[in-house]
């Protein structure tokens, strides 16, 4: 189950929607229906935030003080918490800000609806005066410590990466039956002395498997014939398929801008078949990702590298 | 002597607004223009630029329409006016690399989306730096970090957000040409009112709008520009392997000018 919630419809004072319809007259040249049906408004404020009820607020408050103290963050002198609607992310989360003796934040902590720990964050830089972490090994097991600490039990295995001075990420991602959703599952950062940095966690709705999947030597045709009519003839040769691989995607507007600005809530199968470039071309385009719906063999969007 | 020196005396707190009206003024006037400039509010004491490469990724140049240039470069709009300064957007044949050197000198805030990395120079070496729009698919000019840090000559930046591929990595020589030394400051004696964002690696646009929509949010309710960065990176990004850095001072607010440098410090 998520533990994140799809957020209620947008409403938009009428003189707002009033403007927001005239400026897509003035993009497009025709009214469009994408101002009342799309929540969220390409390079608009990406979120709303309104105060909890005091009833609401205590269990915040109490949540955050075990999360705090299981994490091993700072006590908090008071704290203030905000209900945050993320209307790109299409999630609603309660955020309860620490702060010190001196009214300075200390951490974040975010908690669905659900109450669950969504996210997690110690803020300043303070990368921790310890004996650094000696390997990846070391990472996991300390980062696995403070995400059972928060009641998470990640799956799958887990890959850390040495960030530097940044210290160490370690990511369990999300797999149905072996398919990766992309940009869910778990990610913790420590510091490099191995002391908590920060926490969060993603998992959006999946649609409904395919009862048949779409051959990915489909997907690849499909991508070739339209690399055949997006790119010129004359740099063609410079662009080609790098692979094709199987996950859960959302549906995006990379190729067609009237779709939703935002990217889908529910991810879908689909083969991403990944293009690069090489030569003249690629000062232009380093490589696309082209996801090609496994149901229906449809476009389901895509992701550019510049 | 510097002279936006005389900027900071006449610079007043900018008047509240009803939060959406300087988002919705920024998309009026990105919407309106096929090319820039784009302004979004009348010019302030603290000008800024925002350049996005929108050209090299228009159905005439890769045969489809992307969205995200322009969607990206109107955030940056509405963020960086939130934020107090006067900033001004280019996009098309206006984002040159002529205009951008022109301007920079006095831009006290900047903002480029466009193609990025470390590029040979004829003099030999290497340099950071990205490649302008002027309306071209190829064979679009690079601005060099030095050739930025030749016409800025020290003078004082606030914020840069170079949201390209690489020009967040460690060898990169682009904060340097705004004034921004390399380190990352907790306290408020050093890099008081300056922050520099990029990216690692081969960034992703999906991934740079997902961290720059948070970011940019998260300094308009007031977070600063350390904990902006913090949440930002709480995102769902869709390549394992995406990643920012920066360089300046973690409690910074981020508003434009040499003033108050921390909203929640005692």
């Amino acid at each position: 189950m998520s533990p994140i919630s799809l957020v209620r419809p947008v409403r938009r004072p009428r003189t707002v929607l009033f403007f927001l319809a005239a400026a897509g007259l003035l993009a497009t040249g025709v009214a469009g229906s994408a101002v009342a049906t799309d929540p969220y408004v390409g390079g608009q404020a990406a979120t709303r935030v309104s105060q909890l009820v005091p009833n609401a607020a205590g269990p915040a408050f109490e949540r955050a003080a075990q999360a705090g103290r299981s994490l091993g963050l700072p006590t908090a002198a008071r704290r203030t918490v905000e209900r945050v609607d993320d209307l790109r992310a299409a999630v609603t989360f309660d955020e309860v800000t620490d702060l010190d003796a001196k009214g300075r934040p200390s951490a974040v902590l975010r908690f669905g609806t659900d109450g669950r720990l969504v996210a997690a964050v110690r803020l300043g830089w303070e990368p921790g005066r310890g004996r650094p972490l000696a390997s990846d090994i070391d990472a996991t097991t300390a980062a696995l410590g403070f995400a059972r600490a928060a009641g998470i039990e990640p799956a799958d295995a887990a890959v850390a990466r040495d960030d530097g001075a940044s210290g160490w990420s370690v990511a369990w991602d999300r797999f149905i039956d072996g398919v990766p959703v992309p940009g869910d599952g778990v990610r913790v950062q420590l510091w490099r002395d191995g002391s908590f940095h920060s926490l969060s966690r993603a998992e959006h709705e999946l649609s409904a498997r395919p009862a048949t999947l779409l051959e990915a030597s489909v997907a690849q045709a499909t991508v070739t014939r339209l690399l055949d009519t997006w790119i010129p003839a004359e740099r063609r040769a410079d662009v080609r398929i790098d692979g094709v691989t199987l996950a859960w995607m959302a549906s995006n507007d990379t190729f067609e801008p009237d779709r939703p600005d935002a990217p889908s809530a529910v991810r879908h199968l689909a083969w991403v078949v990944q293009v690069r470039s090489e030569g003249p071309f690629a000062e232009v385009l380093r490589g696309v990702d082209v996801s090609i719906d496994a149901a229906d063999g449809s476009v389901l969007g895509g992701d550019v590298l510049r | 002597m510097d002279r936006r020196a005389t900027h900071q005396r006449s610079w007043r707190p900018a008047r509240r607004w009803r939060p959406w009206i300087s988002s919705l003024l920024g998309s009026l006037a990105v919407m309106a223009g096929l090319v820039g400039p784009v302004q979004p509010q009348i010019a302030a004491a603290y000008q800024a630029t925002a350049d996005s490469n929108v050209t090299a990724f228009s159905s005439g140049c890769i045969g489809w329409a992307d969205p995200h240039p322009a969607r990206m470069l109107t955030l940056a709009l509405n963020g960086m006016t939130g934020l107090g300064y006067g900033v001004t957007g280019y996009k098309g044949t206006a984002f040159t690399k002529s205009h951008t050197l022109s301007r920079t000198v006095n831009d006290w805030s900047y903002y480029v989306h466009s193609h990025g990395d470390y590029y040979y120079n004829p003099d030999g070496r290497y340099y950071s730096g990205f490649r302008e729009d002027a309306g071209k698919c190829t064979g679009a000019a690079i601005v060099y970090s030095k050739e930025i840090a030749a016409q800025r000559a020290g003078r004082l930046t606030n914020l840069v957000v170079i949201s390209t591929c690489h020009n967040g990595e460690p060898n990169t020589t682009l904060p340097a040409a705004f004034g921004i030394v390399k380190s990352k400051s907790s306290t408020l004696t050093s890099q008081k009112t300056r922050f520099y964002l990029g990216y690692l690696g081969n960034a992703f646009d999906n991934d740079e709008e997902t961290f720059e929509t948070a970011f940019w949010d998260a300094l308009l309710r007031g977070k600063g520009v350390g904990q902006a960065f913090e949440t930002a990176r709480l995102g769902s990004f869709t390549h394992a392997d995406f990643g920012a850095d920066w360089w300046g001072n973690y409690w910074w607010t981020g508003k434009a000018g040499t003033g108050s440098p921390c909203t929640n410090c005692v």
